[in-house]
This record gives C-alpha cells, sequence and structure tokens, in this order.
C-alpha cells in the first residue's frame, strides 16, 4: 500500500474534497479485491476505523441533503434521481450498513437504492408502498444475509 | 417549520394555509387524495399502484387512477355543492408532481411529500418549482366510495 493511500485515509474527515473521498472510496476497493484474493494488507485498525469515519461522513452528508430537498416530493422517481441519492448508490455495497442503520432510525425511501445495490427485493407485492413493512422485510433480509445482527 | 414551507411554496402565505397534521412518511398526496393514509402512492414498483393500471409517469395514468374511483374531468375548480374535486400538478406539461382535494368549504388538502398536511386557500398557492401547476381538474360525487380500505374516510 502506497504511503499516499495511507494519507488519505488518515486525514480527518473534514478535510476531505469531494474528489478525495471518491478517490478514497475507489482504492478501497480496490484494496478490498485484492484481501479477498489474499494479497498481504498493511491496513491498520486505525486506518480502517479512519475509513469508516470517512465513509459515515459521506453517507449521512449525502442523506441529510437528500432528506432536506426533497421533503415536499412526492414522485418517487424525482426522489431517487436526486444527485445525492444516486451517490449514495455509487457507494455501492459500503453505504448498506449505513442505509439498513436508517431504516432503523426512520422508514424511509431507500428500497430503491437497497435493491440497486443488492439486486434483491426481499418486499412482497402486496407489501409496496406501506413503508414499515418494506423496512421489516428489509431488515429481516439484512439479519438473513449478515448485514446487521439477528434480533437487531 | 412555516418559514421553510413558504420558501418552497412562495405564494403560500399570501394565499393563506394552515398545517393540519404532523410529519408523516407514510403516505404522500395522492394517498391523501384516495383516502389512504397507510401508504406511498406512486407508479414505481417500489411503491404502491392499483393493480390493473398502467403504471406510467404521466398525467394521463394519473386521471385513469382517480377516474377508477369515481371522478370525472372537469374545468372548474370553484366549489359546487354536493361534488369533492381532486386537481392534479405536474411539471414540464406531463409529468405528474402531486394531488390536492377540496374540501366542503371550498378549501383545498394537501399532503407534501414525507411532509406535513396542509389546508391551502387556492391551488395557486403550490404553485412551485416543486409542483409546477394544476393541470387537470376533476370531481365526483360527494359521498362516493372510495377504494381504499386502510385509510382514513376523506
Amino acid at each position: 500500500m502506497s504511503l499516499a493511500t495511507l494519507q488519505i485515509w488518515s486525514f480527518p474527515v473534514e478535510s476531505l474534497s469531494e474528489e478525495s473521498v471518491g478517490l478514497a472510496a475507489t482504492i478501497r476497493r480496490l484494496f478490498e479485491f485484492g484481501r479477498e484474493r489474499g494479497a498481504p494488507t498493511s491496513l491498520t485498525e486505525a486506518e480502517s476505523a479512519s475509513w469508516c469515519q470517512v465513509l459515515a461522513s459521506r453517507f449521512y452528508s449525502l442523506a441529510k441533503t437528500w432528506q432536506e430537498e426533497t421533503r415536499y416530493v412526492s414522485s418517487v422517481h424525482d426522489m431517487v434521481l436526486h444527485p445525492a441519492y444516486q451517490q449514495i448508490i455509487g457507494m455501492g455495497r459500503e453505504a448498506l450498513p449505513f442505509l439498513f442503520r436508517e431504516l432503523k432510525r426512520q422508514p424511509d425511501h431507500w428500497f430503491w437504492a437497497l435493491h440497486a445495490i443488492t439486486g434483491e427485493d426481499p418486499v412482497p407485492s402486496e407489501d409496496k408502498g406501506n413503508l414499515e413493512k418494506m423496512t421489516r422485510r428489509w431488515l429481516r433480509w439484512a439479519a438473513a444475509n449478515g448485514w446487521i445482527a439477528n434480533g437487531q | 417549520m412555516g418559514s421553510e414551507l413558504e420558501r418552497a411554496f412562495p405564494r403560500l402565505a399570501q394565499e393563506g394555509y394552515e398545517i393540519t397534521s404532523p410529519r408523516d412518511h407514510s403516505y404522500n398526496c395522492i394517498a391523501w387524495a384516495a383516502g389512504d393514509t397507510t401508504r406511498w402512492w406512486w407508479p414505481t414498483d417500489q411503491s404502491y399502484w392499483p393493480p390493473g393500471l398502467a403504471s406510467r409517469e404521466t398525467v394521463e395514468a394519473f386521471v385513469e387512477l382517480f377516474r377508477g374511483m369515481g371522478y370525472e374531468r372537469c374545468d372548474d375548480t370553484s366549489l359546487e355543492a354536493g361534488w369533492e374535486k381532486i386537481a392534479i400538478y405536474a411539471r414540464e406539461g406531463n409529468r405528474p408532481t402531486h394531488a390536492a382535494r377540496q374540501l366542503p368549504d371550498g378549501t383545498w388538502t394537501s399532503k407534501l411529500g414525507r411532509d406535513v398536511d396542509i389546508t391551502h386557500g387556492s391551488l395557486e398557492a403550490l404553485h412551485s418549482g416543486v409542483y409546477g401547476d394544476p393541470v387537470v381538474i376533476m370531481r365526483r360525487r360527494r359521498g362516493s366510495a372510495i377504494p381504499s380500505p386502510q385509510g382514513r374516510p376523506s
């Protein structure tokens, strides 16, 4: 791992530009790709924690923007095409823990993003539109697939 | 709350409005117009849309939705004794964005996205970049059944 990579991960979150966060995400995905295939790694726990902070900061900043700027919107299409929502989808599977945490806090229209990222849709047609039931279905799916602890 | 609303809908303050519910993520304006406070109605596969109706985000598809509840198109937004009216808003000509329902006193009630319900004195009060303008008015006899068994009666 290069010094440049480690420097990106050790920057305070607030000092990271959008471009840096995007670059860090790309590096992180490449790193994960290598690790899954047995490549050696020098990533420390501290660096991992720093990385989680970057992801969390990025996710919650985007989620706040999306919630504020679409609060009066009824069109699901307009909601999910909002740039902040699209950027959350662009975070890929790294966004899933935050999406499930948000769903637990407050049912909201995260289903499109979850479907786009996972390729799954655990909600039967009779529950579509009922945010409470859709949320329960997705949280059950998340527990069954190891994204959250059972019973959470 | 009021100032945020008035920033989004600049004509609200001068036309007059009242907030009539807390924020609620459970239902949207289409559900509210249809008398359902349990579901989010929109023609997508992640929302409720009545089976058998075209799942298209067009004004025509929304007209068909309300026609299925007994409404017919009309041209007059004024209060008519014995009639209940709804208005469909759209942007860019044919992209539906919102629906409002007329109350017995002639004012209108709207659910604003994931936010609050309000009553507003005129349809023009919600003219905005968010909703555009009302493009279709429909009416039905008051007391007609609403096919939304889980919703509050309108």
